[in-house]
């Protein structure tokens, strides 16, 4: 059905798939595995012309194909049910259907009745009971996700891919897709299931291709393959012992946090933190971990939660709060909720800080220089410039501000959520050296973390989370935990 | 949502209930109009607090409708919609004369009598216009001059060409300060175009240019300010040198400025006048005695001519500026 | 999953006209009641003019907002229109034909320039038609020098004035617009392309809308609407003014979002729209009724306004809070699952 070759794509200079080849037979259900980051969702865009390749050849029923657009891959029979849905809430489900190619009659105008009818026919060939003329938005999210696939099926799709079909929907409807899916493939229609469950994934598919780090590891049908190896496909490569060295001793319990609840995304989440240990959060996207601190600094609303800090109740009303009384979480997404590109270094660095380093409501400029310095010594700041703007600095040196900023604050407990996303070998060193140092000097430091190997080099103790809670809890204090232990908790 | 609705529904009912109560005394009085642009301002402030207190004398109610800014066309509708409601009489003032006209004219021809105050329209079929004659008033500042300062006065003129109030206005200063000061002489004018910066740059530059010049007189209400401005510019604000400004306007910093005698004086138009004869006039035409009116048969008798408001010289000291300076409520 | 989805829910739409239509009623009878006057032909007839300029600004301002955009140049493209026609026809001589139709070009041609410096500048359209409206407005001053243009023929008068079967020529132009503006935007292929631009501009890409030639046309059909006004109000006024229409973007707007579509974009019809105009139409004319101090006319819109944004935003919160509801009782699943199975390592 459809054959990739030698599939390269680089993003500026940073080379995100080299050189992958992947296959999918006629009526068969394939699975695509991997990572964060390990080149799932740019696959899926170049093979269905929303990105354009760097170099390979894919041959899509026997003819050589380059589709330099949706429409185009739609056209020849390739669509893909995004995770995020698109249907427009206040259009009927049959209108979704047949966007930009309604029924129309005589007088040029929508012909409902034969789009209703139309819909009808793949709704029942998909063996599903949803009315075409209900509003899209009354629908549930996982009736909305059949719609999606209606859609498809609709544009005469040969393969469909499905990126991560199931995130949002209960156990109930999953059945329910399962059963369309292998509806589908009986019918002779391709479909690439992208998905990071491994339940899910043994229990429908016919092979399963794991990719890691932009490279493929391999393909196995599913039969003769087992949920160890594909993990050990997922995670295998060494740990590099360019990580700080691990607490040197780790003391009493600075922060407790207990029954940490956000409605819709994490349940009764409880742990401890130590002095002069560094804690790491992992989990795959979606499990909850980011979710967990944004509640625990009240950034967004919990449900409930209770925190002691050195022993003493706290409340932590707001982020504002949390970080009055010492509990500072800075942001995964850098660029909307961290820095302030526009302004300087002395600025961004002294935003935390505007009461402390204020002089009758006016900003002390002097000062805030003076500190701004000082970071910008310790941290190796480039250019050493306080006065530099923040969106001329690289990615690596905006982190690094980020993380001034945070400690400009006097932090008693650090959350750093990605503290490494986007930044170069050197700059990652020095900023898990200054996390460890941080550690060693009493602050709380937890991390949290989509790569694997940075939170295992990083932590002396590994929270694992999985559908918004701790699925466990593992001691990494020798430094002898592997992926393998951790993703094992981390998938379903 | 249902709930919203009905709840909105309910209000509205009670509301409207409430305001129908108040209101029954209505049926039997007689309601007159007035529409006005810029309502809100104090000028047009003075004007129906005028119109409400004479037709208080004879038990009529009235109301203020138009727009707040200068959509002489929202005029047009709320003139249209006093028709529509049924009211005795329509006192208008025109933020555009053509823009008005139609409305004018169809309010009339139903039978509603209808007249402008303040700023006319002249080629609509209003029974008259009330307001300051721009001749007489401008007369009216020349006399007060030439009395003031005799054959030595040398008049520099701030104004805008080409508008006709304006031109009538200086025509008849001219003739005023002729009448009592054949001596005095208009030595210069200049185009402030209307705005505040533009007349302090000209007035400068005229005072400059003629250093003999020892009275501005502001033709409209516009460039007091910029041209008290100038006369500090040139130092010449205070002392022996002084020269006089004299305003157009009954705004309450240049009355202020009248009483700290920062001002030579003001013209003062009377715009509290033009509400009470705007409302006798529109009562008059409203009740017909045994002779129609002459222009608009079925009405009652007005003048044929417009009305002259008659303005007012004010000068540090009168008690009118006081009283000026404490805007009615309405 | 076989149950239950045969059955159509109650639209939140629907809800909110027979709402909003019942309010409309109740102030229009309220104040028939309590004043008289209000349901005279004249009053209503007057009613309709008050709002009629406006109304046709907001039909095109619903399909603009509908595909997630806004249009504020509205207001001084009707009063451009307004003195173009009148400086067409008195200064340059030329016949009405002539006249009315290279406004109309020349009002669509602004349409397109808002278009395409949204779509090219990628900047918000609140910014971009904020500006036209001040240039324009300028421009409009400035080749006015502040005055009024008048001396119409009666030909032209009769495009504001003229009545058929004794209704007013603009009242039936807004009523014949909105029945066909309303019929192509519910049922022709190319105006459905605006509930999906609105709903999610990225998904219509991916769905092969094309985008930018969409989103141009709509603000040429929203600067052409507000010609058609300006042309209409130059002959019911006989005069053309700069100042005419002042603010009219706001009541458009105000029409369309009474009128229960969302401002964010994705929904709306032209339905309520007029529902909206009607509300307007009516409130403003139960003020000059019961001669209540008009100041407070503005204050009821202004509520009725943010009544309707809340509206919207309580049905968009509604729909996240399905969302999170359906994740929560997925965590509470999983929950026993996981104590089910003692829990892995």
């Amino acid at each position: 059905m459809l054959k990739a070759t030698g599939i390269t794509k680089s993003f500026h200079t940073n080379m995100v798939l080299h050189g992958v080849d992947f296959d999918v037979l006629p009526g068969e259900v394939h699975a695509l595995i991997g990572e964060n980051g390990a080149g799932k969702s740019t696959l899926v865009n170049i093979l269905s012309g929303n990105l354009s390749r760097d170099t390979g050849t894919v041959l899509f029923d026997g003819q050589e194909v380059d589709f330099a657009h949706p429409l185009d891959a739609m056209r020849a029979g390739v669509s893909v049910v995004h995770q995020e849905l698109s249907l427009v809430p206040n259009a009927s489900v049959a209108e979704n259907i047949y966007l930009r190619r309604e029924k129309t009659n005589a007088f040029g105008l929508n012909d409902w009745p034969a789009m209703f009818k139309a819909a009808t026919e793949i709704f029942q060939r998909m063996g599903v009971d949803i009315d075409p003329r209900a509003l899209a938005g009354s629908l549930s999210v996982g009736m909305q996700q059949l719609v999606e696939v209606a859609k498809a099926i609709a544009l005469n799709a040969k393969l469909i891919f499905m990126d991560e079909p199931t995130s949002s929907l209960s156990e109930k409807e999953i059945q329910e897709l399962y059963g369309v899916v292998n509806d589908l493939k009986a019918q002779g229609l391709s479909i690439v299931f992208i998905s990071h469950k491994l339940t899910e994934l043994f229990a429908i598919s016919d092979r399963i291709t794991v990719l890691r780090d932009g490279k493929l590891v391999g393909t196995r049908p599913t039969k003769q393959a087992s949920p160890e190896e594909i993990i050990s496909m997922m995670v295998g490569r060494h740990l590099n012992d360019l990580y700080p060295p691990r607490a040197k001793s780790i003391g009493e319990v600075i922060f407790k946090c207990r029954d940490l609840s956000l409605f819709g995304a994490v349940k009764d989440v409880s742990f401890d933190l130590r002095r002069g240990e560094i804690l790491g959060i992992a989990g795959l996207i979606g499990s909850g971990r980011t979710e967990a601190m944004r509640a625990l600094i009240n950034a967004d609303r919990r449900l409930s939660g209770t925190f002691e800090l050195n022993g003493q109740a706290v409340t932590l009303d707001d982020p504002a709060d949390a970080m009055e009384k010492g509990v500072i979480y800075v942001s995964e997404d850098r660029k909307s909720q961290g820095v302030f590109l526009d302004y300087d270094m002395v600025r961004n660095i002294g935003a935390s800080t505007l009461d402390r380093q204020s002089r009758a409501g006016m900003e002390n400029r002097k000062s805030m220089r003076q500190s701004a310095l000082k970071f910008i010594r310790e941290m190796d700041i480039r250019p050493a410039r306080p006065g530099t703007r923040v969106v001329d600095l690289s990615g690596g040196n905006q982190q690094k501000v980020l993380l001034a900023k945070a400690l400009n604050a006097r932090p008693k407990v650090l959350i750093v959520d990605e503290p490494t996303r986007g930044v170069d070998v050197g700059a990652k060193s020095l900023i898990h050296k200054q996390l460890r140092r941080l550690a060693d000097e009493g602050i709380g430091v937890i991390v949290v973390s989509s790569e694997l190997p940075e939170v295992l080099g990083m932590s002396d103790r590994l929270l694992v989370f999985r559908n918004g809670t701790v699925a466990s809890q593992l001691d990494n204090n020798d430094g002898s935990l592997t992926p393998e232990s951790v993703m094992a908790s981390a998938v379903d | 949502m249902m709930k919203l609705g009905t709840r909105l529904a309910a209000v509205t009912v009670a509301v409207s209930t409430l305001l129908g109560s108040a209101s029954y005394a209505q049926d039997t009085q007689e309601h007159y109009g007035m529409v006005v642009f810029l309502k809100g301002s104090e000028f047009f402030n003075w004007s129906y607090a005028g119109f409400q207190d004479a037709a208080a004398t004879v038990g009529a109610t009235t109301e203020l409708q138009g727009p707040a800014d200068w959509d002489a066309s929202a005029e047009a509708r709320a003139v249209d919609q006093l028709v529509a409601k049924g009211v005795k009489g329509i006192a208008v003032t025109a933020g555009d004369a053509d823009t008005l006209a139609g409305s004018i004219n169809a309010a009339m021809a139903a039978g509603v009598p209808t007249l402008t105050f303040d700023s006319d329209s002249p080629n609509s079929d209003r029974l008259l216009f009330v307001g300051t004659n721009n001749y007489n008033a401008g007369f009216a500042a020349g006399k007060a001059i030439g009395e003031e300062h005799g054959d030595e006065a040398r008049v520099g003129v701030s104004l805008i060409p080409g508008l006709d109030s304006i031109t009538s206005r200086l025509e008849g200063f001219k003739a005023g300060l002729a009448s009592v000061a054949p001596g005095a002489q208009i030595v210069a004018t200049v185009n402030d175009e209307g705005d505040l910066q533009k007349a302090e740059t000209v007035n400068t530059a005229m005072l400059q240019a003629n250093p003999e010049i020892n009275v501005i007189f502001c033709a409209h209400g516009n460039p007091a300010t910029g041209a008290l401005s100038a006369t500090r510019n040139v130092g010449r604000m205070e002392g022996a040198n002084k020269i006089s400004v004299l305003a157009w306007s009954l705004d309450v910093p240049i009355l202020q400025g009248i009483e700290d005698g920062e001002y030579g004086a003001t013209v003062a138009q009377n715009p509290y006048m033009m509400g009470v004869m705007s409302f006798w006039m529109l009562w008059s035409a409203a009740h017909p005695t045994q002779f129609d009116s002459l222009t608009s048969p079925g009405m009652g008798q007005v003048p044929t001519a417009d009305l002259d408001t008659g303005v007012k010289i004010l000068r540090q000291g009168d008690p009118a500026v006081q009283a000026l300076m404490s805007p009615p409520k309405i | 999953m076989k149950t239950g989805f045969r059955k159509a829910r109650l639209n939140i739409n629907t809800i909110q006209y027979v709402g909003l239509a019942l309010v409309i009623l109740a102030i229009a009878f309220g104040f028939q009641a309590a004043f008289g006057n209000v349901m005279t032909t004249a009053n209503l007839r007057v009613m309709a003019m008050n709002m009629v300029f406006e109304g046709i600004m907001a039909l095109g301002m619903t399909f603009v907002i509908i595909m997630g955009g806004i249009d504020l140049s509205v207001a001084s493209v009707f009063a451009f229109g307004e003195i173009l026609v009148a400086k067409l026809m008195v200064q340059a001589g030329l016949p009405v034909p002539v006249a009315v139709v290279l406004t109309l070009i020349t009002c669509a041609g602004i349409g397109a320039l808002n278009g395409v410096m949204i779509v090219m500048l990628r900047v918000h359209p609140l910014i971009i038609t904020l500006g036209t409206l001040l240039t324009l407005r300028g421009i409009n001053l400035a080749i006015t020098d502040g005055k009024s243009i008048s001396g119409f023929s009666e030909g032209f008068l009769w495009l504001g004035q003229g009545r058929i079967f004794g209704v007013d020529f603009p009242i039936i132009f807004f009523s014949v617009t909105a029945l066909i503006l309303g019929l192509l935007l519910a049922h022709h292929r190319y105006f459905r392309q605006l509930y999906f631009i609105g709903g999610s501009e990225r998904a219509a890409r991916f769905s092969g809308v094309n985008v930018s030639r969409v989103k141009i046309s709509i603000y040429v059909l929203s600067s052409t609407l507000a010609g058609c006004a300006g042309i209409m109000a130059a002959a019911k006024y006989g005069a053309a003014h700069w100042g005419h229409g002042n603010a009219s973007e706001l009541k458009a707007i105000a029409s369309v979002a009474i009128g229960g579509a969302d401002i964010m974009g994705g929904s709306g019809t032209i339905f309520g729209t007029v529902l909206g105009v009607i509300f307007l139409a009516v409130v403003h004319n139960a003020f000059v009724t019961s001669a209540v101090n008009t100041f407070w006319y503005d204050v009821v819109n202004g509520v009725m306004l943010l009544l309707a944004v809340l509206i919207s935003r309580f049905i968009a919160r509604q729909n996240t809070q399905k969302l999170k509801a359906l994740r929560q009782s997925k965590l509470d699943q999983s929950q026993h699952y996981q104590t089910s199975k003692g829990g892995k390592p």
